[in-house]
């Protein structure tokens, strides 16, 4: 708690967040996201394989939440029940307020996945513009795309292809192109993935530093301990197969943050708290606990 | 640069000069081993027969030329009007499959001359006949291609709630532009086989008559200058689609390497 204290000055309260910065519009009451005992199950051949099992979770508006856990847990899954692009087998799922296929509808949601799915036969700006077509336009498309593509850093590259660019590059287009209609919820899976790890960090920053000016609620699916301390107010752990949520930590750092901040103590010892969480939850094999809860013993192993 | 230059020189070079090489070998083989000219004409004797009315071929070839092209265009369109049709639900796709395949298999000669009898000698037959010679490659092409969508690009388009119109037009009809131009690849010859098929058995005018003629009268030499005028038709129209393929689907990987 002592972090908190030096950092005063940078932070971003974790909770409460009617009453966080000025700049933050339409900050409301009505939660992001709202889940309720999610369940998933998918057909394998003749049998069900659950994806996910019981999961409970709150996103408040204008919130960062990253949400780690290891390969084949259920995280993507996850993010595209979230997205309405999949409709869950049980549970209830609201985002801003109302059914996520409503939201979808409304286009209240920014997607951005490890692999973006740029179309190659546009260019970086009509990539960026086709956000703004589909969505029903927008007054001043040029202006706005020309804005994204300053803001994320690409502003000589709108007339080069996606099969000209970098990862990096790429993936700065798929964010460009994910914030362009202004979206009340950003998803983002594993969006930092397939990159080398210099572009990453370049990358981690580049996010919170448009988040800082687009602020948006985010839900930040990410394997990386690390890349979900250094971007996130709060990160959800999930674990298993079914995957379950098994803890929530929320991350007191204070803000803007810095690639330095993973030298602090602070820092290390949430790495190590996090660690600690998923290999629990991986000798549980599926169990929900709470983040205070110490690893439990290997033969309570199922 | 200079290396590029040479290479280009050479690529252009090198198959020209392996072409006057053959027929060089082949004019002398004909000279001395005194070869019939009814049986394997000279080179010299095919160009003769080309230069002394070359009205006769190149008004044939233009007649042959329009009906591989019109039957083209019409199975392209057909094909791909039912390809969005089978593209958009399995069940109907299941369904007009086998009357698809029923046409492809069907042997063409068979059914040609119920064409002529309903359409006549004018050019419908002949495209007809086309039509259904290239309709079924260009059938598959369309439907793997409206079908191969990269599934990020669609959720891209879904989390946004694009209409099904937009997602047809904006991402399921260019994604499928490389499996199209596949299938005019393998239809453009075999237009021209199905224009000049239908010359054959029709009678009516064009590259398969002016062949079916010269055949009668032992005049070999025409034969073999309606074979190269075809051939060159073929590369024409081959190298025509690989130009417009390249500018179209410069984004493609398949445009790497050209």
């Amino acid at each position: 708690m002592a972090l908190d204290a030096r950092f005063t000055h940078l932070s971003r309260p974790t909770a409460g967040f009617l009453t966080i910065a000025p700049e933050a519009t339409e900050i409301s009451a009505i939660p992001a996201v709202e889940v309720r005992d999610l369940t998933h199950r998918y057909p394998v051949g003749e049998a069900n394989v659950a994806a996910l099992c019981g999961i409970d979770l709150t996103v408040e508006d204008g919130e960062f939440v990253a949400v780690v856990g290891p390969s084949g847990c259920g995280k993507t899954t996850f993010l595209r029940i979230i997205s309405g692009l999949l409709s869950p087998t049980s549970g209830q799922v609201s985002v801003l307020g109302r059914s996520t296929d409503s939201s979808r509808r409304a286009r209240a949601l920014g997607l951005v996945t490890q692999d973006p799915g740029l179309l190659p036969w546009l260019d970086v700006a009509a990539n960026v513009r086709l956000t703004l077509d589909l969505t029903g336009g927008h007054l001043n498309a040029e202006t706005r795309v020309a804005e994204l593509l300053e803001r994320v850093d690409i502003a000589g590259f709108g007339g080069y292809f996606p099969g000209q660019l970098s990862g990096g590059m790429r993936q700065r287009v798929a964010l460009a192109r994910a914030l362009a209609h202004h979206p009340r919820l950003l998803l983002m899976d594993e969006p930092f993935g397939a990159l080398d790890e210099f572009s990453r960090e370049e990358m981690r920053l580049e996010l919170l530093r448009v988040w800082e000016q687009e602020r948006t609620t985010v839900v930040f699916v990410t394997h990386s301990i690390r890349e979900a301390i250094l971007v996130a107010d709060r990160i959800v752990v999930m674990n298993g197969q079914p995957g379950r949520v098994s803890a929530e930590v929320p991350i007191n750092l204070g803000r803007p943050r810095t690639l330095s901040m993973d030298e602090l103590p602070e820092f290390q010892s949430l790495v190590s708290r996090i660690r600690g969480l998923l290999s629990a939850g991986d000798e549980r094999g599926s169990g929900v606990i709470e983040a205070s809860v110490p690893p439990v013993a290997p033969g309570d192993r199922r | 640069m200079r290396r590029g230059l040479r290479g280009r020189a050479l690529t252009i070079a090198a198959p020209l000069l392996a072409a006057l090489l053959l027929l060089a070998a082949w004019e002398s083989w004909v000279r001395i081993g005194d070869v019939k000219e009814y049986l394997v004409p000279a080179p010299s004797a095919v160009l003769a027969a080309l230069v002394d009315e070359p009205s006769r071929f190149s008004e044939a070839a233009l007649i042959s030329l329009q009906a591989a092209l019109l039957g083209l265009v019409v199975a392209s369109v057909g094909a791909f009007l039912l390809a969005m049709v089978m593209a958009h639900s399995r069940i109907l796709e299941r369904a007009l499959y086998p009357p698809a395949l029923a046409v492809k298999v069907t042997p063409i000669v068979a059914v040609a001359p119920l064409f002529t009898i309903w359409f006549g000698f004018g050019i419908a037959p002949k495209i007809l006949i086309t039509a259904m010679i290239t309709f079924f490659p260009m059938l598959v092409n369309s439907v793997i291609g409206l079908r191969s969508v990269d599934p990020r690009a669609l959720d891209y388009f879904r989390s946004l709630d694009a209409s099904r119109w937009q997602e047809f037009w904006r991402l399921r009809v260019p994604s499928s532009l490389p499996y199209i131009f596949a299938g005019l690849r393998i239809s453009v010859p075999l237009a021209l086989i199905g224009a000049v098929v239908a010359e054959f058995l029709s009678g009516s005018a064009g590259m398969g008559q002016l062949i079916l003629i010269a055949n009668g009268d032992f005049d070999t030499p025409t034969i073999f200058g309606a074979v190269f005028v075809l051939a060159a038709l073929g590369i024409l129209l081959t190298a025509s689609v690989a130009f417009v393929e390249r500018k179209v689907l410069f984004w493609h990987e398949s445009s790497a390497d050209m």
